[in-house]
């Protein structure tokens, strides 16, 4: 009989047995093997499927239940490394949402991948890589290894942003995602590193301890106690900037656009729980921290704030496909990291799965209908694709309805985090997510009649529906229809972060005017873009102001490109006008000493001093060596 | 002491012979013979070296001293003592895997003069050899105009002729600088002979005490000299610059084994035996050292020729060890030291790679050079792992040298708190443009679409795929088991750190 641990390792060593007999076949058998690769990566993900339901079960059951395992892999010095493995409630909810969009995104690559008939073999190596790498990253025992971890989906990431490495817009975006990343990476490396010194020097001990999650609370208290606040401040502040890049918020955005050129199915990942939300999954595992350097909740708030906003307007201009699920995403992740903010933890994680839910079917039922419309991306050249795309169309609205919360998952998200706002008394940010409702409303609902309704403006021929796209668009239906509740009846178990009632009573109040400024978002997209009556109101969007994301596309470029070329330039001149300069001086003094010696040679030397100095400062040198030399001896 | 077969004069006087052997004309003119004998010997002595270390891997001070019959000078010259500790140790195998994998690779880029480059190569290595085990300092000198003067002779024989004036310069420096530090020794000796004790370096770790302050002065400032010049330090740069840019493949091993010499130098002289000096100077080291983090690789960021980038790169690289070791701890030398082997074998390995890259292209501008990942892919792997451990991801060296060099300066006490984080930022910031840096070289050779740019497919030859793949599997080796090197080094450090009053 299997036990519990056992389940936990094979979770994650099953992708990346997967990866490995993949990049064999790659290696070893030279036939067509796209079949091959397809039903072997299935296999895997629908195993890890499996096992990780298992491992939500046994939580269930075992309420208040978490396994940890830890082995020693390397000790550096007194430093001992470990890779070890942790779930809990909070591990288990994520683990089930990754491999659960793992196997859609296998599903649902096979058709795209015959279409674009290039990399097969490499795009299931990379994504079972990357499945194996996010999986160690969630289950990660302890901060070290969560950071190590980081990397590595930082390289698949631009692995996959660099899939298609023909095309230079997806070089230079893929360096961009990779810098962004990297950036993070390295000062999550260097908070760690930091903190775990400063943990040690507390606890006085030889043996410096990893910081295990487990534990992170009394090592937060003992860094807390031995430094001065502000060191420690400057630790959180690290880990709280880091997570914000990771998460793309404010003003490091374009990372999520850059990532569209990696393949459309997994691109549909970069917005998942998978990547854009490892910034808030690392600042919730860190909350025992951040809590006692509170100065930093405000800016995650802030950087929130702003991301949603910036995010929303981007949504309302926007005519590529990735680009508006970019947007869509950004707005969900912004908002459970104010929510996090808040120090919502429970709250921010119901909301951010319950919405994730909702947005993956837009983004799969946006990515079928540009896979049966011949690869159109820009929803200028849709139209009318209601009655040939039925199914995808319904696909589409319910995820819709569930993200503007009107039904659904969302309606149960958006009741809980407005809900928690007035009872907090927290009625600015409450008039905020009214206000993100109704844009939110409109952007959706906006594509929707874009797409849907209308003429059709494509050139293309809609191709014929793939049936398993078709069956992995109803399994995310299913997920985005039932989610919320059942994440709602199993709160006391499953979101137990930080003992938040997430089924305290709502106001009705709160819910009507939610609603009504969902309903308003609507009705506005339908009057501007369906019966074009207010077709004037396009043109009062903020869109000019949101283009350049506020002037962080211009920091960013400042940051990684012109700020390094500059100093570049400026060492260079010192380089070859300085540094030269001082170079000839030992070239002058052997000259001088040539000439002297030539001219002392040939006789033209017009004072024999020069050449009797010469002499006498050579004899000296040679009799106080042997001199002290034989001191020594005798 | 009883050493048998692992015997330390056997290590270093064993490329000499060979040397001779085939500078004589043992083989005659037989290119092949020559070429695959100095390949064999230089691997066996690697061996050799690597069993030496784990044999010997006793951490004292200093192990099998050996003093031959004979001095140098006669009896009343310097005395021939050799002995090894597990850095010297370290880096003579070090050395010595880069030596060989130089002498792999000179099959396809040595095509004359067989008998004088692999002679020379050898007698190279023996004068490294020397230097890192020399007990003696006047013999330590001396083995560093000779391995110098063998390296410039290497140069003037196999580069191009536009070069040798930088070649010349990089001599006359080395030069004024062991000049010096001869002159210095001789006013250290003078002091020492009142004292009635022998000038070799245990006794100066020793008796450092009893030399007046300036000699003291004098002496650690030519030692630091030496070591600006090989390492090198910001401002002297250039000479070293110039023969890494233009050194092919074959003649990788000079500037790399001479960073490993002033990497000895300032460890073992300016650090272990002048620490009271190195106190005074830490202030201008880790200032020294801070710069070089950002204007080196700034200046490899601006860089349009590969190799110089590249050089600029390991320089900073090298800054960074410099920086940890001036944090005066135990984890800031074992930093330094896994740092520097790190990047040493990893600047190999992309020097190979930049080589590759020009027999291809035939230039070394970048801007020229693009598009060749699915053309050579063979050599795209491997030098995107190469990359990897360039940025320090997990499972390579460089994962472990930076960990170790972050937590260096946290665990420092000699600077004050903002000093630390100045320092943190630095490194961090290092990483982050380093990083910047090798993606954006790696693109732009491997993935840049230029029509221009006729490239046939081609395989890598199998010489040098599998000089690169040894480089490639030692910097993972090092990442999955850092403990093989650390664990010997860290009781060398423990006693290395005695010294300081710190």
């Amino acid at each position: 009989m299997i036990d519990i641990l056992t389940c936990a390792y094979l979770l994650l060593g099953i992708p990346l047995f997967c990866a490995i007999a993949l990049i064999l076949i790659k290696l070893f058998y030279k036939k067509r093997t796209s079949r091959l690769y397809f039903f072997s990566s299935l296999g895997a993900n629908f195993l890890t499927v499996i096992l990780s339901l298992i491992l939500l079960v046994y939580t269930i059951t075992y309420q208040g239940f978490s396994l940890e395992d830890n082995n020693l892999i390397c000790a550096i010095n007194n430093i001992l490394i470990y890779f070890g493995i942790y779930f809990d409630n909070l591990s288990c909810i994520f683990i089930l949402a990754l491999t659960f969009l793992f196997f859609i995104v296998n599903l649902f690559s096979y058709r795209y991948l015959c279409q674009n008939r290039q990399g097969f073999g490499r795009f299931y190596i990379y994504l079972n890589l990357f499945q194996f790498f996010s999986t160690c990253f969630i289950v990660s025992s302890n901060l070290i290894q969560s950071s190590a971890f980081l990397f590595f989906t930082t390289l698949l990431q631009y692995l996959f942003a660099n899939f298609y490495f023909q095309k230079p817009k997806a070089q230079s975006d893929s360096k961009k995602v990779f810098q962004i990343n990297i950036s993070a990476d390295v000062v999550i490396l260097a908070a760690s590193v930091a903190f775990l010194c400063f943990s040690m020097m507390a606890q006085n001990s030889q043996d410096i301890p990893t910081l295990g999650f487990n534990n992170i609370n009394s090592l937060g208290l003992y860094s807390f106690a031995s430094i001065s606040p502000v060191f420690f401040i400057i630790i959180c502040l690290m880990f709280v900037l880091a997570s914000l890049i990771k998460s793309s918020q404010f003003p490091f955005i374009s990372r999520t656009f850059c990532a569209a050129n990696a393949p459309n199915p997994f691109f549909t990942i970069f917005l998942s729980p998978v990547i854009l939300a490892e910034g808030l999954y690392l600042l919730i595992r860190l909350y025992p921290i951040l809590n006692l350097a509170p100065f930093t909740f405000e800016i995650i708030k802030i950087a929130g704030i702003i991301t949603a906003f910036i995010a929303s307007f981007i949504a309302l201009k926007e005519n590529s496909i990735k680009s508006l699920i970019s947007s869509f995403a950004l707005v969900q992740t912004s908002v459970s990291l104010c929510l996090f903010g808040f120090r919502l933890v429970d709250c921010a994680v119901y909301y951010y799965i319950c919405q994730t839910s909702s947005l993956m079917l837009i983004a799969y039922s946006l990515n079928a209908l540009s896979l049966y419309s011949g690869g159109q991306e820009n929803i200028r050249f849709l139209g009318g694709l209601r009655e040939k795309l039925l199914p995808v169309a319904i696909f589409y609205l319910i995820g819709s309805i569930s993200l503007c919360g009107f039904l659904f998952s969302g309606l149960w998200a958006r009741i809980s985090f407005e809900n928690y706002m007035f009872n907090q008394g927290n009625f600015a940010f409450l008039i905020f997510s009214f206000v993100l409702t109704l844009l939110c409303a409109f952007y959706t609902f906006r594509v929707y009649f874009r797409i849907f309704e209308g003429e059709y403006r494509g050139t293309y021929e809609v191709q014929k529906q793939s049936k398993l796209m078709t069956f992995s668009l109803v399994l995310l239906s299913l997920l985005c229809i039932l989610i919320g509740y059942i994440l709602k009846n199993y709160s006391g178990i499953l979101i137990t972060m930080s003992s938040q009632d997430l089924t305290k009573s709502s106001v009705p109040l709160i819910n009507i005017i939610g609603f009504i400024a969902a309903m308003t978002g609507y009705i506005l997209a339908y009057r501007v873009y369906f019966t074009k009556e207010l077709s004037s109101v396009k043109n009062i969007t903020l869109r000019k102001i949101c283009a350049n994301h506020f002037g962080a596309e211009a920091f960013i470029e400042f940051k990684y490109k012109t700020l390094p070329e500059f100093l570049g330039k400026v060492f260079n001149i010192f380089e070859k006008y300085v540094l030269e300069f001082l170079y000839l001086i030992p070239s002058l003094i052997t000259r001088i000493l040539s000439y002297i010696l030539c001219a002392n040679k040939t006789g033209k030397i017009s004072s024999r001093i020069f050449g009797a100095i010469f002499t006498i400062v050579i004899l000296a040198i040679i009799i106080v060596i042997f001199y002290f030399k034989m001191g020594v001896n005798g | 002491m009883e050493q048998g077969f692992l015997n330390i004069i056997i290590l270093i006087f064993s490329p000499l012979i060979a040397g001779l052997l085939i500078f004589l004309g043992l083989f005659r003119d037989n290119q092949i013979i020559i070429r695959r004998s100095a390949k064999w010997f230089m691997l066996l002595h690697f061996i050799y070296a690597l069993a030496f270390l784990l044999n010997y891997n006793t951490n004292l001070q200093f192990e099998y001293v050996t003093t031959l019959p004979f001095g140098l000078f006669g009896n009343q010259g310097a005395l021939i003592t050799f002995a090894q500790d597990f850095l010297s140790s370290t880096l003579v195998v070090l050395c010595d895997f880069i030596i060989f994998i130089c002498l792999l690779n000179a099959k396809s880029t040595v095509l004359n003069k067989h008998k004088f480059f692999y002679s020379f190569a050898l007698f190279f290595s023996f004068g490294v050899n020397v230097m890192l085990m020399s007990q003696d300092l006047f013999l330590f000198a001396l083995a560093g105009l000779f391995e110098v003067f063998c390296a410039y002779i290497l140069i003037l024989n196999f580069t191009r002729t536009k070069f040798q004036n930088q070649n010349k310069r990089y001599l006359i420096l080395n030069f004024f600088a062991f000049s010096f530090l001869v002159l210095t020794l001789c006013l250290t000796k003078a002091i020492f002979a009142k004292y009635q004790i022998e000038l070799d370096t245990t006794n100066l770790i020793n008796s450092a005490d009893k030399i007046m302050p300036a000699v003291q002065f004098l002496t650690f400032l030519a030692f630091l000299i030496c070591s600006a010049i090989k390492l090198p330090i910001i401002g002297l740069h250039k000479p070293i610059l110039e023969i890494f840019n233009n050194s092919g493949a074959s003649l990788g091993f000079i500037s790399l084994c001479e960073f490993t010499l002033g990497f000895f130098i300032l460890v073992k002289y300016n650090f272990y035996c002048f620490a009271k000096m190195f106190e005074m100077f830490l202030l201008l080291l880790i200032i020294l050292g801070l710069i070089s983090l950002i204007y080196f690789i700034a200046l490899a960021i601006k860089e349009i020729e590969l190799k110089k980038s590249l050089a600029y790169f390991t320089f900073s690289q090298i800054a960074l060890s410099l920086t940890c070791l001036s944090t005066i701890t135990q984890e800031g030398v074992l930093s330094a030291v896994f740092q520097f082997v790190s990047i040493c074998i990893v600047a190999l390995g992309l020097f190979l790679c930049a080589n590759y890259i020009y027999n291809i292209f035939k230039t070394q501008k970048i801007i020229f050079m693009g598009d060749i990942a699915t053309k050579t892919p063979d050599l795209a792997i491997l030098n995107f792992i190469l990359i990897l451990a360039g940025i320090g991801f997990p499972l390579t060296s460089g994962f472990i040298a930076r960990f170790l060099c972050l937590l260096a300066p946290c665990t420092s006490e000699v600077y004050s708190q903002n000093l630390v984080w100045i320092i943190i930022l630095a490194i961090v910031l290092n990483i982050v443009l380093c990083a910047i840096y090798l993606l954006k070289t790696f693109q732009e050779i491997y993935f840049k679409k230029d029509n221009n740019l006729d490239i046939k497919p081609e395989k890598l030859l199998r010489h040098r795929f599998y000089g690169l793949l040894s480089v490639c599997l030692i910097t993972v080796f090092l990442g999955i088991m850092p403990y093989v090197l650390l664990s010997g080094m860290s009781k060398y450090c423990d006693m290395i750190l005695c010294a300081f009053s710190i």
